[in-house]
């Protein structure tokens, strides 16, 4: 994986794992505390619930003391009636009564009021006007048990469409006046209103449950029992006789927990995924700059590989890569000053080998101008008989020599004034196709030539004469070597494997270059072929023009046998390809010279 | 007798009575009782309804308001021959209807005949034809008896023998009758109905020129309408408002205590509603104590069995004030031996549905009473408010349990209230029984306690209050305002 690649995943890692962590803890933290919240929450359910129904009691039990006094208007009105009347009562009083009743109901917010006089006789009944007249001991019988205490019970109200059963808190308290007595009893209805005052929506729930279990007044929630697993609260509601009549059950939801643990699992993850993005961002951002440096080093590193030695590393950063970088940058001006050295000194030392070379070419020449030079002198001086015979043959070989010379001469003045290729487009398959349709030699040439090579800028006259230079010296190799019989050249032409360049091959099946050779054969005057006409400047020349054109030639073994010369050429103008070299191949092979 | 004499006795204690200058003209609103189902006067059975079939029809004979049998579109009292079977009825020959037609012999006859062949046919029962007894004279039928029948007269005095033109039944919205006024319109939307005098009438043309009568929804809006000066007459008057101080000053006017209040029965229950033991329980189970209260005051005579004290009703004492619930409650146990549905197991899912008519302010208080009543029983029972055309029909179809019913009795015999009383409840006995001779009443008390035809509740008076400005008021032995007789005079006296 690449440095960028690992820097990413480090920094994901440690964005990650706090993350996690955090919400571990969190949650842990979170469940504790809910669990104490919710505790108290009951807790204090439990102390509202119980407030509410004593409330509702005392405000019952307050309108009942207030109503059961001779001085309040309507029982003190009834009461004097009663005295005046022998205990009797009116139609007319007992209705003048129920309507002024009816509007004290309504004051005190009351649903039930029953108000009875002797014999428990039902005097007024606004909630159930169709009980004047009726018998009803209850309400004396409660004032007497309870004494305006307020208990839970169950009575009637005349709705629209007939009675209504209601569970009413109620209270009782009798008044009396000289010898006659009414007793109220006056309650409020135990209706939903109670519970909304305890619920909670989404949280809170309350239901009314009888004594013996049946619901009187149904939760809001129909998923009552989905709500928690802990037992509701339970509030009793005392009856007349003291016992539980009814329990206002209330349940604190629990599922906010689980709703609270779902929203932190929720939060966490989308937090550690919002993390990991901007993490893997700011990773890339980052290991971008970390690795950058380091990516322009080993772009410097292969710059100075394919012998770019001009490349340099911009230093950024100010850190160990930037010293690295610096480092680099100074290594690289070495380089290029040992390289300018080294080729100055390549230079010094090829031009010497070039004049010795040349010194010896030219010395071979002098040994017989100057021996026949010394023959004719010797020959004039002792007057030989043969000295016209002897200055014929030794002129003509001073010419020989001299001529011998001037082709020498001439050759370097070629080599060393080799013009600069004038390029233009062309297909290398049509340029080698022309170059070998002037080659008239006696040894065969197999073309395997590629078609639809792209075209590179290349000086087709000095293409052609790498072609010529070529073929002749595998030529010179197949008849340097006189048991080769069926000796054959083979040229083709292809686009190299990585697409940007085109190759030109040689190949003979002749003696091959040995490997002692091989970096040796492009050095202008090396020759294997002294005496039989070589100048030793043929492949140089090649290797010259070759790269001119930015590319490059090297030779090897060609399969069965026999040397491969191969040219690559750059597709692109102005992308030279790496310097000449012997391929890997060529270091087992050494029987050519 | 005694309510009459008191009815007699307010009536002249009132400025109506006081003043002597009668004169013509005006309009007066003043208040039904509920509204008229019907116009036709043999279906007549509510308050409202033969108080408007009062004003637009005539009888042969009419009981005024000492409650006396006095001859209307009849001459004289009825001939009776010697065997007491043949009776002529001479009649007026100057009566017109309201179209200007002339009201013959054929009208009586065809009107008596149809009422004959109706619910309310108990009243002709004694009947066996009835033909043109004209002679130079005058006009007059000849009606032969099956026996002998002294309350001829009373009976024909019942409101439901009104004469019809060739007896047909008038038209629903355009009756046309013989009485003092002639129907102008019914709104039913507006409750309103509007008459106007009668020119031709043969007693003589009312001094009003114009009537409004109107009934209510809310029955808040009756004492209102009077109160703010929209109606001259009202049912509940000022007393409606407690502590307020009446705009206008106000006379009051009573009738006897002659309306029953009862409860009938339908057919949707028709084993738990027919079986006279439940009937008994009902009837025991029923406080009437209370229905003293039920008002605005008038005068409330809870009652045993359905006939006014007066005529030697029994009125609700003791136990049967407050209800006997032991009684009823053992006779409900009877009743559950022969109606499974009484069962007391089966009670629980018993409901009960009464209808009241919600125009009429008081019923709705009397049908929470027989609630309570049947509540203490175990049953559970439902009130259906229905205005009084759509609780006629449904009591026509029988598709309920009970009604609160009121029916209007002339205070002038026993016999007739009895005979109501069994029609009322649809019970046959009656009709059957005056066919025979008149009624005896211990004979129908005894019946009556059998079956139940109706159960009795009370008897109600009706009070009016009018403004100073109206004179001439009286209501009749049937508890009818005598509107054709009120006049206006003056400008209404304010309330101090």
């Amino acid at each position: 994986m690449r440095l960028r690649g690992r820097f990413t995943l480090w920094f994901a890692a440690a964005t990650l794992v706090p993350i996690a962590v955090a919400a571990i803890v969190t949650r842990f933290v979170l469940v504790n505390s809910a669990r104490e919240t919710y505790q108290a929450t009951r807790v204090a359910v439990e102390q509202a619930a119980r407030l509410e129904v004593q409330r509702l009691s005392e405000d019952v039990e307050a309108a009942v003391r207030a109503m059961a006094d001779r001085d309040y208007p309507l029982v003190g009105g009834l009461l004097g009636e009663l005295v005046k009347d022998g205990g009797r009562l009116g139609a007319t009083t007992i209705k003048a009564a129920g309507r002024q009743a009816s509007q004290e109901m309504n004051g005190f917010r009351l649903d039930v009021l029953t108000i009875t006089g002797p014999g428990d006789e039902v005097l007024v009944a606004p909630h159930d006007r169709a009980a004047t007249g009726d018998v009803d001991p209850a309400p004396t019988a409660r004032a007497h048990q309870l004494a305006g205490k307020a208990f839970l019970a169950r009575d009637k109200v005349m709705g629209a469409s007939g009675l209504e059963p209601v569970i009413v808190m109620a209270a009782a308290r009798t008044a009396r006046e000289g010898d006659q007595q009414v007793a109220v009893l006056a309650g409020r209805r135990v209706t939903d209103d109670l519970l909304r005052r305890v619920r909670r929506a989404g949280s809170i729930d309350a239901q009314l449950v009888g004594a013996d279990g049946k619901i009187i007044l149904p939760p809001a929630e129909r998923r009552w029992a989905e709500w928690t697993t802990t037992p509701p609260i339970r509030v009793p509601l005392s009856g007349a006789d003291g016992t539980p009549f009814a329990w206002l059950e209330v349940a604190v939801s629990d599922g906010g927990l689980d709703a609270l643990l779902s929203r932190v699992t929720l939060v966490s993850a989308i937090l550690a995924v919002a993390a990991l993005a901007i993490t893997v961002l700011i990773g890339l951002w980052i290991a971008r700059r970390m690795t950058r440096d380091l990516d322009r080093l080993v772009v410097g590193a292969q710059a100075a590989a394919r012998g770019d030695l001009d490349h340099r590393v911009p230093v950024s950063a100010a850190d160990e890569v930037g010293e690295v970088a610096a480092a680099f940058n100074l290594m690289m001006e070495d380089l290029r000053g040992a390289k300018d050295r080294l080729v100055i000194a390549e230079r010094i030392a090829a031009w010497q080998e070039i004049a010795r070379r040349l010194a010896h070419e030219i010395k071979n020449p002098l040994t017989p101008i100057q021996m026949s030079m010394d023959t004719l002198r010797k020959t004039w001086r002792k007057k030989h008989p043969s000295f016209d015979e002897i200055l014929e043959e030794s002129t003509t070989t001073v010419l020989e020599e001299a001529r011998r010379l001037g082709r020498i001469v001439s050759e370097f003045s070629d080599f060393a004034r080799m013009p600069k290729p004038e390029l233009a487009p062309c297909n290398l398959s049509e340029v080698v196709d022309g170059a070998l349709a002037l080659y008239t030699g006696s040894v065969p040439v197999e073309r395997r030539l590629a078609d639809g090579l792209p075209r590179i800028e290349v000086d087709r006259d000095q293409l052609t004469q790498v072609m010529l230079n070529l073929v002749e010296n595998a030529r010179d190799a197949l008849a340097s070597r006189s048991e080769v019989t069926g000796g054959r050249i083979v040229v083709s032409t292809r686009l190299g494997d990585s697409g940007d360049r085109v190759e030109l091959a040689v190949e003979d099946n002749g003696p091959g270059v040995s490997p002692e050779f091989k970096d040796r054969v492009f050095t202008p005057y090396f020759t294997t072929k002294q005496g039989k006409g070589g100048t030793g400047l043929g492949l140089a020349i090649v290797h010259r023009i070759v790269s001119d054109h930015g590319g490059r030639i090297s030779v090897g073994d060609a399969p069965g046998g026999g040397a491969r010369f191969v040219v690559e050429l750059p597709r692109e103008r102005g992308a030279p390809l790496l310097a000449s070299r012997l391929t890997q191949s060529d270091a087992a092979r050494s029987d050519r010279g | 007798m005694k309510a009459i004499v008191i009815v007699l006795a307010l009536a002249l204690a009132s400025d109506a009575g006081a003043e002597s200058r009668r004169g013509y003209g005006g309009a007066l609103v003043a208040t039904l009782y509920g509204e008229p189902a019907s116009v036709d006067p043999i279906a007549a059975r509510s308050h409202a309804e033969i108080s408007l079939i009062g004003l637009v029809f005539d009888t042969l004979y009419r009981v005024d308001a000492r409650g006396a049998v006095v001859p209307h579109l009849a001459v004289a009292p009825p001939e009776v021959a010697t065997d007491g079977l043949h009776v002529r009825i001479a009649l007026r020959a100057d009566v017109l209807f309201h179209d200007g037609s002339a009201l013959g012999v054929d009208d009586v006859i065809a009107s008596l005949v149809r009422l004959g062949k109706s619910d309310a046919g108990w009243i002709t029962a004694p009947v066996t034809a009835i033909d043109d007894g004209s002679d130079a004279t005058g006009p007059a039928i000849a009606i032969t008896l099956r026996v002998p029948t002294p309350g001829l007269a009373t009976l024909l005095a019942q409101p439901q023998s009104a004469i019809t033109p060739r007896g047909a039944a008038p038209r629903p919205r355009a009756p046309i009758g013989s009485g003092p006024f002639r129907l102008l319109a019914i709104d039913r939307g507006k409750r309103t109905i509007a008459l106007r005098a009668f020119d031709g009438h043969f007693a003589g043309r009312p001094y009003l020129d114009e009537l409004q009568l109107r009934w209510f929804a809310d029955p808040d809006d009756e004492p209102r309408l009077y109160e703010t000066g929209g109606a001259q007459l009202s049912l509940r008057g000022a007393t409606a408002f407690a502590g307020h101080q009446p705009k206008y000053a106000s006379g009051e006017l009573e009738s006897a205590a002659t309306v029953l209040v009862y409860v009938g029965f339908g057919r949707a229950h028709a084993a738990v509603l027919g079986n006279a033991e439940f009937r008994t329980a009902l009837d025991q189970a029923v406080a009437r104590g209370g229905f003293a209260t039920i008002g605005s005051g008038e005068r409330a005579v809870p009652v045993l069995d359905p006939v006014p004290l007066e005529l030697g009703g029994t009125e609700a004492t003791g136990v049967n004030k407050t209800g006997d619930l032991d009684a009823a409650r053992a006779a409900l146990g009877r009743a559950g031996r022969a109606v499974p549905a009484l069962a007391p197991g089966a009670l629980a899912s018993l409901r009960l549905e009464i209808l009241v008519d919600e125009t009429r302010p008081d019923d709705r208080e009397v049908g929470e009473r027989v609630v309570r009543a049947l509540d203490k029983l175990g049953i559970t029972a439902t009130l259906t408010a229905l205005d009084a055309l759509a609780l006629a029909a449904r009591r026509d179809r029988g598709d309920f349990d009970l009604y609160i019913g009121q029916l209007p009795m002339a205070a002038t015999g026993a016999g007739v209230t009895w005979a109501q009383a069994f029609a009322a409840g649809g019970d046959d006995w009656a009709r059957a029984r005056l066919a025979r001779g008149p009624i005896d009443p211990g004979q129908a008390r005894t019946q009556f306690a059998k079956t139940w035809p109706v159960v009795p509740l009370y008897f109600r008076a009706l009070r009016i209050h009018h403004r100073t400005d109206v004179r001439g008021l009286a209501f009749d032995g049937t508890a009818r305002l005598g509107l054709a007789d009120a006049f206006l005079f003056g400008a209404p006296r304010r309330a101090p």
